[in-house]
């Protein structure tokens, strides 16, 4: 069977994804598309989906999504990930990769009314190729600049008249296109290895799937460069930065048909395994670093009724439960350099004020700020969702309650040995410790109403009102600073010392939790088929934000980063897509425009209204044209030609909207030739080698960027053995 | 110079006035023991240059150091100084202990006092500021008290605010 085929996933299964049309704005990629245009990861599909931005920078544990406006750098995702219609909670294996990728789809807009939490900002689902559909073996070789090499194999078969299997494994790796001139390493080298094994029972009404896959993942990363005064500095780094991930994930689908009934059971256990290092303070100093390990594990069950598909009246009832533990710890190790620049000429400032020639001086090299954290949290979710088909009309009204129960322990520990000159002949051991719990409850109503009028085949209007939720959490990341000041104020306190704005800053009870995020999405949506080969789809949308959860950096000689809640914030634009097809050309255009604003936001030392949410980009577009030459040699079959272009921006990267990225684009293409089952694609990304930021942070009171990538060049090939020619 | 004259001031600090008591006082009727008390109150030190540096709610603990029941009416006690600063440009407060300060029992309460005492701060002695001619008066509500910190005379009043 063709690449082109999409199987009904679970989700399609469940009935909470449809495959016809949508009253919310959906967007989708078929495999001819996603191979044509090199798409084999979720960050590929950024700015292709009008308004949707899913910033490449750091390593791949980074996976900021945004959304028309919404989104954040770290914690809770906006965008909700199914592989297969299962649901991928941990947002650090987000940019994986999936084999055999045969179809994308994405939702815009608040899905939490049959997704949950943190689908506020849309779903994205990836659909892999069934075995049902499909049986034979697939080769796939690929090679691109900085000795970028990946290979993958699948076997697809039919075992008896009831049961398919399928079986893939790929690996791959990169020198990096990024390197640091401290010591010439690379900084986005990898080295990445994988596997799915999937079998399926069919039956004439009830059937399961099995899911299983594992990823693994070596890579360095990182390639951040210090800007400050208007002058970008080359990467330049002391200290090792790298990601490492394993992630196993095994899913169990199960659907009975009875009658005009459809009962669905989705079980996943999802275990990740990941560990980052990282010179904390970027630059050729001996100031800190952080290894953060964190232990994932992962149960979610989601049963859905549906039933009426063939009425007037169809509903679709679920129910959703899960328990995840997470494990982390993420030691901080101050150097000598970052004793004497962050401690202790702090602490020494004021003191040589009034006693001149006398200091605070600690005799380690190093000392280790210890972060432990445990995490279990659970959620169950009980929600409804009818549809009444009624002429040209179709009403859907749905409603949500979920519950949700997040806890936090942590353990942090450090000690280390001072003196003071004047007083102390000896060094003194010091110790601080800080631990505690913290509990978070949710309980929330996520209703969604929704109606299309269908006045002509070819003509579809829709609106809708809908309401969006992300889970609250954790500000784990923050207690390295917490700590440190705490050892600080340990210090100076054991002395006797008292200097104003030294010590404990944080009020840890106030700032190591943040808010969940809720939002209303108002809708309206206009699809049509003017012309044969022609579709349109015009969106604009409205969201009312409360309590936006955003990443920003504490004030002063700080490192940590920390969410924090925005009062309210508003959202409004449009989003166009087209595409037409004649005589085996298609032309696409999507494009989206936000304009994101702090309606209400003041954090004690700013009032931010009015000015740009920052991190979302105010513009997205993307055009492509696709070419298919049949070509009737006697060596060649078929040639397709690929060309196009992404951009989006300005992209404001602060509260204070003070720098930014303006709008740029990249240009890529892709001739693929194709002699019966043998396709060799030449490929090229960023074309014009195009000069562009995709990050920008501060730490320590600098300001670090980070580059896109440049020129990328490759071929790939594939070949299929197919079971039935 | 300044500095220096605020270190001066600061270690001054370090002895207070306690009023001295005769320690061969015979007035053995009287078994009562400081207890752990706290004061607030203003503390103003002489800069050596006609002026005078008052500071408010500075804060006082006091603590026995010795149980006198067995020995008589006579023995020392602990006296903290919490938080202070002697001088307006001095851009630290410190936390200083002067040990063995002498109090006696009598009809009013406590006479304190203290002579060639080693102030302690910032985690060990300051040998330059002995504080000299340490004398006070505790009474059930107040702590008054004046001393000689290195070359620099201060003065402290305050008022019982806690008892532990």
């Amino acid at each position: 069977m063709a690449d082109t085929t999409v199987l009904l996933d679970a989700v399609e299964v469940s009935g909470k994804l449809s495959s016809g049309p949508s009253q919310v704005a959906k967007t989708t990629f078929q495999a001819t598309r996603l191979f044509n245009e090199q798409l084999n990861v979720l960050k590929d599909v950024s700015v292709m989906v009008p308004n949707l931005y899913l910033p490449d920078y750091g390593s791949r544990m980074t996976s900021a999504t945004y959304v028309r406006g919404l989104g954040a750098r770290m914690d809770q995702p906006v965008l909700g990930l199914l592989v297969d219609g299962l649901p991928v909670f941990n947002k650090n294996v987000f940019d994986g990769r999936v084999g055999d990728l045969v179809g994308i789809t994405v939702l815009r807009g608040p899905q939490s009314t049959l997704f949950g939490r943190n689908t506020m900002g849309g779903v994205i689902s990836l659909q892999t190729l069934s075995p049902r559909n499909y049986q034979g073996t697939r080769v796939r070789l690929g090679y691109a600049n900085a000795q970028t090499l990946d290979a993958q194999v699948s076997h697809y078969s039919q075992l008896d008249a009831l049961h398919y299997l399928s079986v893939s494994g790929y690996g791959g790796r990169s020198d990096g296109l990024f390197t640091n001139t401290y010591d010439n390493r690379s900084c986005d080298a990898y080295v990445e290895g994988g596997g799915r094994f999937r079998l399926e029972r069919v039956e004439a009404k009830k059937e399961w799937v099995n899911n299983f896959s594992f990823s693994w993942l070596d890579q360095t990363g990182y390639p951040y460069r210090q800007w400050d005064n208007s002058q970008l500095a080359p990467i330049r780094y002391n200290e090792v930065a790298n990601y490492r991930r394993l992630a196993l994930n095994e899913g169990f689908t199960a659907a009975w048909q009875l009658d005009d009934h459809r009962l669905t059971s989705a079980t996943t256990y999802q275990f990740t395994s990941d560990r980052m290092r990282l010179d904390q303070d970027f630059t050729a100093f001996d100031y800190f670093t952080i290894l953060q390990g964190q232990q994932d594990h992962l149960l979610n069950e989601d049963i859905t009724l549906v039933s009426g598909r063939r009425s007037q009246w169809e509903k679709l009832t679920g129910l959703n439960l899960f328990l995840r533990h997470l494990t982390t710890t993420a030691p901080v190790t101050f150097k000598r350099y970052g004793i004497e620049q962050l401690i202790l000429a702090n602490a020494n400032r004021g003191l040589q004020q009034s006693m001149p020639g006398a200091e605070i001086q600690i005799s380690d090299s190093s000392f280790v700020l210890a972060s432990d954290f445990i995490q279990p949290s659970l959620g169950a979710a009980l929600y409804h969702q009818s549809t009444f088909k009624r002429g040209d009309w179709v009403f859907t009204a749905g409603m949500r309650l979920d519950m949700e129960l997040a806890h936090l322990q942590y353990a942090n520990a450090s000690a280390l040995h001072y003196r003071f000159t004047m007083t102390m002949p000896n060094y003194k051991r010091l110790e601080t410790a800080m631990d505690g719990n913290e509990t978070l409850a949710f309980l929330e109503w996520l209703p969604s109403l929704a109606a299309t009028w269908f006045p002509s085949p070819s003509l579809h209007v829709s609106a809708s009102i809908s309401k969006g939720f992300k889970a609250g959490g954790f500000n784990t990341q923050l207690f390295s600073d917490i700590l440190k000041n705490e050892l600080t104020g340990d210090l100076m306190s054991d002395l006797g010392v008292y200097v104003d704005g030294v010590g404990a800053s944080y009020d840890v009870a106030d700032v190591v939790t943040y808010k969940p995020e809720h939002s209303w999405n108002y809708e309206l949506k206009v699809e049509a088929k003017p012309l044969k080969g022609w579709s349109l789809t015009a969106t604009t949308f409205y969201i009312d934000c409360t309590d936006q959860q955003l990443t920003v950096f504490p004030d002063g000689q700080n490192t940590g980063r920390m969410m924090t809640n925005a009062g309210r914030t508003r959202s409004l634009g449009a989003e166009l897509e087209t595409a037409y097809t004649h005589d085996l050309r298609t032309w696409r255009l999507s494009y989206g425009h936000t304009d994101a604003r702090f309606v209400r936001y003041n954090n004690g030392l700013t009032d931010y209204a009015g000015q740009r949410i920052p991190f979302a980009p105010q513009n997205t577009l993307h055009l492509a044209v696709d070419q298919s030459l049949p070509v009737m040699t006697g060596w060649l079959d078929g040639v397709n030609l690929h060309l196009g272009y992404g951009g989006c921006g300005p992209i404001w990267w602060t509260e204070e909207n003070d720098v930014k990225q303006d709008f740029y684009g990249l240009l890529d293409a892709s001739v693929s030739m194709t002699r019966q089952r043998l396709t060799l694609q030449l490929w090229g990304k960023n074309l014009t080698n195009a000069d562009y930021n995709t990050f920008y942070f501060v730490s320590m009171g600098h300001a670090f960027l980070q580059k896109g990538k440049p020129l990328q060049a490759g071929l790939t090939l594939k070949w299929r053995f197919d079971a039935q020619p | 110079m300044f500095k220096k004259i605020t270190l001066f001031a600061s270690l001054m600090v370090f002895g207070f006035g306690f009023l001295a008591c005769n320690e061969s006082d015979d007035n053995l009727d009287e078994k009562k023991e400081v207890a752990v008390a706290s004061f607030s109150g203003t503390l103003s030190v002489d800069q050596l240059d006609s002026t005078f540096y008052t500071t408010e709610n500075v804060v006082v603990s006091i603590e026995p150091l010795v149980d006198s029941t067995k020995t008589g009416a006579y023995t020392r006690l602990r006296m903290v100084m919490h938080q202070v600063r002697f001088s307006p440009k001095m851009p630290l407060s410190l936390d200083m202990t002067v040990n063995n300060v002498s109090y006696v029992a009598n009809s009013d309460g406590f006479a304190l006092s203290g002579d060639s005492l080693m102030p302690y701060a910032m985690g060990g002695p300051f040998p330059s500021f002995i504080i000299t001619n340490l004398q006070g008066v505790m009474t059930d509500g107040e702590l008054t008290m004046s001393m000689k910190c290195g070359m620099y005379p201060l003065t402290y009043t305050g008022s019982l605010v806690a008892e532990p």
